[in-house]
């Protein structure tokens, strides 16, 4: 586990840091086409709602705790709340449902 | 030799602190999140730490700890976030762009560590871009970030087991932490995002595609879904915006 986890850790800030690196050290002032910067934007969003769906729904020890769950993180991040409350309230939630349910 | 680059102008790198610290409150209680996370997958805390240290970026530090944990190869993983963090290759253009003729070389590999979406935004948005002025943001953005993870990782070593165990949820809540927002400020993104979910799910429930695809359904996913997005709907903004 641990010579994986170091071994990810500097792959992953390698990658990470061509990325951010690359541009400045090849910068002529020639800008990227819009299709390869439309490409580029949604990468992120689409990743994560790779990521978020479907396996949300298995998280918790059950979907209709995950479902709920996933319901009340969502409310309250559109109500702009901090992420410590999002993720606190939501795993207290998730936590006294998997007692009761 | 830091020193010397931060002091070129003190106003401008006060400034850029100040700038940065509703940054310092954002990013500290994600970090600190991402710390009590890795150490519920079995992260250590000083990798978990190091991590913060070594690729200070949000989403994919998660995602990595996530994958390694369910036995992802690391190739896998590296490509994964290297796709994901490809959106830095548009902001580093953009402060090449924007710094052109005031950023010296010897600065540009340090300035590259510490661009993340959010140093983007503020340094994006002033009209005179000072090079100090990005320092100082990303000075005290990334404070926030390794003393996050420092704190999280802590705290995990305190909490009962029991909770530690309903942790699992956390991740996916950090998920929607990041896509929410922009999904409720933009139709074009929640398309794309939407369609991701619907690939990755027909992907997941479809055991013939499953058994064929297995761990690279969030790799095929982000292809296919950014393709579509960038063909049938491009983004209209300029990059100086």
């Amino acid at each position: 586990m641990n010579n994986r986890a170091i071994i990810m850790i500097l792959l992953t800030g390698l990658v990470t840091y061509l990325a951010r690196v690359i541009p400045l050290l090849l910068y002529k002032g020639k800008e990227p086409s819009k299709f390869l910067r439309s490409f580029l934007e949604y990468i992120p969003y689409a990743a994560l709602g790779a990521l978020l769906f479907p396996e949300i729904l298995y998280s918790t020890e059950s979907i209709l705790t995950a479902v709920l769950g996933g319901i009340c993180a969502t409310v309250l991040i559109i109500k702009k709340q901090n992420m410590i409350i999002v993720v606190g309230g939501t795993i207290l939630l998730v936590y006294i449902l998997n007692l009761s349910l | 030799m830091e020193q010397s680059i931060y002091l070129e102008d003190k106003e401008e790198f006060k400034d850029g602190i100040k700038a940065g610290l509703p940054i310092f409150m954002g990013y500290f209680p994600i970090s600190l999140t991402f710390g009590l996370i890795a150490k519920a997958t079995g992260l250590s805390g000083v990798l978990a730490v190091l991590m913060s240290l070594t690729n200070f970026t949000g989403a994919t530090q998660f995602i990595g700890v996530k994958m390694l944990a369910q036995g992802v190869g690391i190739g896998n993983i590296v490509l994964t976030t290297f796709m994901i963090n490809a959106r830095y290759l548009l902001m580093s253009f953009c402060f090449a762009n924007k710094l052109k003729g005031i950023l010296s070389d010897k600065e540009k590999p340090l300035l590259a560590f510490g661009v993340t979406d959010e140093v983007f935004v503020v340094s994006m948005t002033k009209e005179k871009l000072e090079t100090s002025f990005t320092f100082g943001a990303q000075l005290i953005s990334y404070s926030g970030w390794v003393l996050g993870t420092l704190t999280g990782v802590m705290i995990a070593d305190i909490l009962p087991e029991s909770i530690i165990n309903s942790i699992g949820i956390a991740i996916y809540i950090m998920f929607l932490g990041l896509l929410i927002p922009p999904i409720i400020n933009s139709l074009k993104i929640a398309i794309v995002a939407g369609l991701a979910m619907f690939i990755s799910s027909i992907i997941y429930w479809t055991p013939a595609l499953n058994d064929f695809i297995g761990n690279w359904r969030i790799i095929i996913t982000i292809m296919f879904a950014s393709l579509m997005g960038a063909i049938f709907l491009p983004m209209e903004e300029d990059l100086d915006e």
